[in-house]
């Protein structure tokens, strides 16, 4: 009665199968021994049906191997197809930090031995440089100043070729703080080809929050572009904060150099970094709390 | 007395336009149908006519007053029909919003909108990503629904303007002014109203004054016989009253005044209707599909969603995170473009339909019609003209039939016929006006149709002016007149009747030019010749005359018809006449392609058995003589167990003398059967059978009101014929959206694996949920759309209608989730891959960096080539790599749209015929490149102005589906590999 075109026929178009109780149906599903089906298959059909598949997705993941095989062949395994500009990376390097930030509880150790084993992480390709292991302040000796006043190490992102257009020291930018003015124009005309960084804390109360860059304030143009060398790695700049107990605060970490663009918006941030740090200390909300009543 | 009236005001006051009493609607409209299943309760047919008069505050001569008729206009409405409730916008608004995966779509939104405003509450500047998604996924939702809810509400505006093109004037008396274009909505209970003959009865009214008046109610009953109506005595049954004329009758004879008893939806006329109205109809097969097919895709999507939700909150990802997944989830796996196809589908089915004088009225009719396993078959006006025709003439001794082209030769010089003439002309009381429009009763129409091919009635009528007459009576079964001869100055007394009546009364017999006497053989052979007239199921009249001796009856004599004084007795027996109501000239080749298209059709008709049988036998619905006669009677007899069996054991069957709810039982058990049942009619008897039938067709020109309103079809030049296109065209559609529902679910499974695979193997997320909304409403359209333009591929007439063949098999879906689908996956993901891979991120680094890639705090994620990349600019990549997810998507939909204009047939051989397929897949490419280049578009739906080349990636793979498709195809076509492709995947 219902037979299609192509010859097949369907098995019950004129009656519909005996009605049976849910539960032998469900049996029957799984395994008929009349038919001697299971799983609506004698083994052979099983066979195959999987056979045939197998041909299918065999055929399918070959294509795909195929077309992958093709698109590896064109690719450059050090350089990007795409550089600066035509890239979407885009010629603009972000900035990064180490740690992202902070919020530890002094009396609990294990809270900050966290952020120390990150660091060391962090820092560990960096110990055969001898620049790195000349420095004495915010290394692995000192903790890297945790907990009073814990380092950051702010660096720029790498981007394959990028180099930095260096800001002359007679046309140093306005809003830029005066110390790192004054800093720059303290050093010689070679040390001044650097990617300058400067940190302030955003609510700009400098004097609870103490900012030092015990390594320097720059990063140093020698080591750009970036090229995809082997054992690369990128300068930093260790910026050690002292910040007030108990307060949530965020230092910005800025940049300095012609093509990196500033934007000062949260929403859409370019050429900063933002390091919220949050220290409790129980001991001084016990004094004053003391000292209050 | 008082109960009785107490109770028509009650149910006037339940039909009023405004609610009375401040029921809910849903009690109203049940409160209504209880009352329309009781029988018709009233006694304003007996009480005295004054009583009537002052019970209707109406007076017989002036009528109503203006005022009083004004006032009860306002408070009981106008004389129409009113359609039930279902067609109120507000409530088909709401059901359009909330049908099939619109609910879930609706989830998603409620999804979207919590996870926004929990992000709103706990976050200072949460991102408005979920806000934008709730809103297209609410607008996604009303638009597809404001979609369904025009198609819908259009072809009820449709009906609506159909129900207004009928101008109707009647002519009523009101302040003592006879109004003849008084409109006949404005007529209200009381009125007093004439009719003559050729008007139709405006509403139900009892007759105070009457000559000759007769009605047809074949609309009614589907019986065209006349029936007298006059100023009597009423019986207890109203519709048997003879003092009462209803609503929709025609006037076929005389002239009557009347006052209306009761309106509109009140009328005998209107109670049928209401209660046809209000039955709920089965849902269409192909709704029936969808929602089966909806049902599965929602719990797998709702149980996929489940255990994804589930999943990822033990894997340890945040609820927001959560939530995300599950919306990409759901929204993934709905096919949202199915519903709109499927309407579009089929509005333009319907519009090429009415191009074909066929309107569609309900859009999933059309494509039920491709699936109907039987046809129940009206007689009158469906089969037939409704309109009777002398087809037979016995004439000395001989049967001639009409249809003979030697007719008029061979009669010419009988005296025997121009006798007959002459008795045909004048003993009839149709009218002939100028214009030669005959006006009568059917059969006196007929037969003065009929001798219009020989000599003019009319100047014969001139010749022999009427003097007296009897009328027709059904104790008599005879009338007789008497004219004058001018000619000759004799009297002739002309007699027409029941062959019985006639024979009896005559003793001699005009044949070959000859009288002779009524001898017993001729007897017996005018008996044969009406047996056989009266197998063909033919009406027989005999004619027979009397020329008065000029002495006895001078020409002043006074004929008396009330005490006959003249001769009804030994007259000379002129011959038969067998008229009949023939077949439609189309009926009897539609009817064999019908059949031929293994659909079953029956004849069910409230006409007399052996009527029925023979206009089955000469249309074809009975090929053999053995054909199985079912009358009302014994229909009421049988149990619906019996009435089942019957259907089963007799593949021919016709049922007479119907009523119109045995006509309803006999399509409720063939839907017993597991039947798609197709009723054709065009009276009101026919009008629950419509409704509760599958697919009620009914004529456009005979048909009556009540049935057009209650039909999905309707032929508008009532050509059978038409059918036959339906069924093609219904199976056709069929399998187009086959086609169609595939292409859409192809595109599916690239939906959903990665949004999978965002999940399991933690790469960033290759299809976004903007993008995927896209393709289902955006790119896959018109394509989907356009595929309902495709030609038959096989010979649809030739085999036999579907019945375990659903819409969405498991064939398709393994063709659709297990092979193409995945294949644009694979080339999605290529595409993915190449532009992750040119950027740096090589496949081997992606899988796992997705915790990094969506931290908004993690401003360096480094690339396989050591560059890094900050949030916003991994966002970028992110979203170029999604573009070219979505463009390879749409480079392998549009080869899948050519792949899915056939299923069986080679592409090579099919040829790129489909111009609407050509222009959808350019719109396709359009959208594609708008969404993909236009500054604003594409921030909004998450997309990235590509490279060209990267338009290119998917074509190896659409190659691959294509080289796949026609080998498959090929492999059905030769039944390779034992057939397997065939099993697996002919969908």
């Amino acid at each position: 009665m219902a037979s299609k075109s192509n010859g097949l026929e369907t098995s019950w178009a004129r009656a519909p199968p005996p009605n049976r109780p849910f539960c032998e149906r469900a049996l029957r599903a799984i395994y008929d021994p009349e038919e001697k089906t299971f799983l609506g298959r004698t083994p052979k059909r099983w066979g195959i049906v999987l056979a045939f598949y197998a041909v299918f997705y065999a055929v399918l993941a070959l294509m795909f191997a195929i077309c992958m095989a093709g698109l590896f062949s064109v690719l450059d395994d050090r350089k990007p197809t795409f550089i600066l500009g035509s890239s979407l990376i885009g010629a603009n390097p972000g900035v990064a930090s180490r740690p992202r930030g902070i919020a530890f509880d002094t009396q609990n150790s294990s809270n900050f031995d966290d952020y120390m084993n990150e660091l060391q992480e962090f820092l560990k390709p960096y110990e055969n440089e001898t620049w790195f292991s000349s420095k004495k302040k915010c290394t692995k000796e000192d903790n890297y100043g945790f907990p009073e006043s814990p380092c950051a190490f702010v660096k720029l992102n790498k981007i394959y070729s990028w180099k930095p257009d260096f800001i002359g020291a007679t046309e140093l930018p306005a809003d830029m703080s005066e110390d790192l003015q004054e800093y720059i124009k303290g050093l010689s005309e070679s040390e001044r080809q650097q990617v300058w960084v400067s940190c302030w804390d955003e609510k700009n109360n400098s004097t609870t929050t103490q900012i030092e860059y015990p390594w320097g304030r720059g990063l140093a143009g020698r080591f750009y572009p970036f090229l995809n060398q082997d054992g690369y790695i990128s300068p930093l700049v260790a910026v050690r904060i002292t910040p007030p107990t108990n307060t949530l605060i965020a230092v910005r970490c800025r940049a300095w150099a012609k093509n990196i663009v500033y934007n000062k918006s949260l929403k859409e941030p370019s050429g900063y970094v933002r390091i919220p740090i949050m220290i409790t200390d129980h001991a001084a909300v016990n004094i004053t709390v003391s000292a209050t009543s | 007395m008082n109960t009785k009236s107490s109770s028509l005001s009650s149910i006037s006051d339940l039909f009023r336009p405004t609610n009375p009493r401040g029921l809910r609607s849903r009690d109203l409209s049940s409160t209504r149908l209880n009352v329309l299943k009781k029988e018709i309760q009233t006694d304003a047919h007996m009480i005295p006519l004054s009583n009537l008069y002052t019970l209707l505050g109406t007076d017989p001569v002036h009528g109503l007053s203006n005022d009083r008729a004004k006032e009860l206009l306002d408070y009981y409405g106008p004389n129409t029909l009113t359609p039930t409730t279902q067609f109120l916008w507000p409530r088909l608004l709401f059901k359009s919003l909330c049908t099939g995966f619109s609910i879930l779509i609706w989830l998603g939104a409620v999804l979207c909108l919590t996870a926004y405003l929990i992000e709103l509450s706990t976050k200072p500047d949460p991102s408005t990503d979920n806000l934008y998604l709730g809103c297209v996924l609410i607008a996604v939702d009303v638009v597809c629904g404001l979609f369904s809810f025009f198609q819908n509400y259009n072809s009820t505006k449709i009906m609506k303007t159909f129900n207004s093109m009928i101008p109707m004037n009647a002519r009523c008396t009101r302040d003592g002014v006879l109004n003849t274009d008084t409109e006949v909505h404005n007529l209200v209970k009381g009125d007093i109203i004439f009719v003559e003959i050729g008007d139709v009865i405006p509403a139900d009214i009892r007759i105070i004054e009457s000559k000759g008046f007769k009605v047809d109610n074949s609309s009614l009953t589907g019986e065209c016989i006349a029936v007298p109506r006059s100023n009597t005595d009423g019986t207890d049954n109203i519709l048997e009253s003879p003092n009462v004329a209803f609503s929709s009758a025609l006037c076929v004879e005389g002239w009557a005044k009347g006052v209306v008893l009761c309106c509109g939806d009140l009328t005998a006329l209107g109670r049928v209707a209401g209660l046809a109205a209000r039955l709920q109809p089965a849902p269409s097969p192909l709704s029936r599909e969808i929602r089966r097919f909806m049902r599965c895709m929602s719990v797998w999507a709702l149980s996929l969603g489940a255990f994804i939700a589930g999943a990822s909150l033990t894997l340890g990802y945040p609820f927001m995170q959560t939530t995300v997944f599950v919306i990409g989830i759901i929204v993934a796996n709905i096919p949202e473009g199915l519903q709109p196809t499927v309407t579009a589908s089929l509005t333009l089915t319907a519009k090429r339909m009415v191009a074909k004088k066929c309107l569609v009225k309900n859009l999933e009719a059309i494509e039920a019609l491709g699936a109907c396993t039987t046809i129940c078959s009206d007689k009158t006006g469906t089969l037939t003209e409704n309109k009777m025709c002398v087809h037979h003439i016995w004439i000395s001794n001989k049967t001639c039939s009409v249809l003979d082209p030697d007719l008029g030769s061979s009669l010419m010089n009988d005296e025997a016929f121009t006798a007959f003439e002459i008795c045909g002309a004048l003993c009839s009381n149709a009218s002939v006006s100028s214009n030669g429009v005959v006006r009568g009763d059917a059969s006196e129409k007929a037969i003065l149709d009929f001798l219009f091919m020989f000599d003019d009635p009319i100047t014969l009528r001139k010749r022999y002016p009427k003097v007296a007459e009897i009328p027709f009576n059904s104790v008599n079964k005879y009338q007789v007149s008497v004219h004058l001869d001018l000619l000759s100055s004799t009297y002739l007394v002309v007699m027409k009747g029941a062959p019985e009546c006639i024979i009896s009364r005559c003793s001699t017999l005009i044949s070959n030019n000859k009288i002779i006497n009524m001898s017993t053989e001729i007897k017996e052979a005018t008996d044969i010749a009406t047996e056989n007239l009266a197998n063909t199921g033919e009406r027989i009249l005999a004619f027979a005359d009397c020329i008065l001796n000029p002495k006895e009856f001078p020409l002043d004599y006074n004929f008396d018809t009330e005490d006959v004084n003249f001769p009804l007795d030994n007259l000379r027996f002129l011959g038969l006449v067998g008229l009949k109501d023939p077949p439609r000239e189309e009926v009897r080749y539609a009817i064999q392609r019908v059949r031929e298209a293994g659909v079953r059709v029956m004849m069910v008709t409230g006409d007399h058995p052996a009527t029925a049988r023979a206009v089955a036998s000469e249309v074809g619905i009975a090929t053999t003589p053995n054909c199985h006669v079912v009358t009302g009677t014994e229909l009421r007899n049988m149990t619906p167990d019996l009435l089942y069996l019957t259907l089963e054991k007799h593949y021919e069957i016709v049922f007479a003398r119907t009523s119109p709810t045995q006509k309803l039982q006999i399509v409720e058990a063939c839907q017993r059967q597991g039947g798609v049942v197709a009723v054709t009619g065009d009276g009101v008897n026919d009008a629950p059978a419509l409704r509760r039938a599958d697919i009620g067709i009914s004529m456009g020109i005979t048909g009556s009101q009540v049935s057009k309103q209650t039909a999905d079809i309707i032929l508008m030049d009532d050509n059978f014929a038409t059918i036959v296109t339906g069924i093609e065209e219904g199976r056709k559609i069929f399998d187009n959206l086959k086609k169609s529902v595939c292409y859409i679910l192809i595109s599916n499974v690239p939906e959903i694996i990665p949004v999978l695979i965002f999940i399991l193997c933690s790469i960033p997320l290759p299809l976004g949920v903007m993008t995927i909304l896209c393709v289902d409403l955006g790119t896959d359209m018109w394509p989907a759309v356009s595929l309902s333009y495709e030609k038959a591929e096989q010979d649809v007439m030739a085999r036999p209608p579907r019945t375990s063949d659903p819409l969405v098999s498991a064939c398709m879906l393994r063709l659709a989730y297990g092979h193409l689908g995945l294949i644009e996956f694979a080339a999605g993901m290529f595409a993915y891959f190449i532009v992750m891979a040119e950027h740096g991120f090589y496949p081997s680094n992606l899988f796992g960096i997705r915790e990094e890639w969506d931290n908004e705090a993690v401003s360096d994620v480094e690339d396989s080539l050591g560059q890094e990349w900050t949030y916003a600019e991994r966002k970028e990549l992110e979203r170029a790599c999604q573009a070219a997810y979505f463009v390879a998507v749409v480079i392998s939909q549009i080869m899948n749209g050519i792949i899915c204009k056939t299923r069986y047939n080679s592409l090579f051989h099919v040829g790129m015929q489909n111009k609407v397929l050509k222009m959808g897949i350019m719109v396709e490419l359009i959208v594609a490149c708008v969404v993909c280049y236009v500054p604003g578009v594409n921030t909004f739906f998450r997309t990235y102005p590509l490279r060209l080349r990267w338009w290119f990636l998917a074509l190896p793979f659409a190659a691959l589906m294509f080289i796949f498709d026609e080998f498959r195809k090929y492999c059905i076509r030769k039944q390779k590999f034992g057939g397997w492709f065939n099993m697996l995947t002919y969908y």
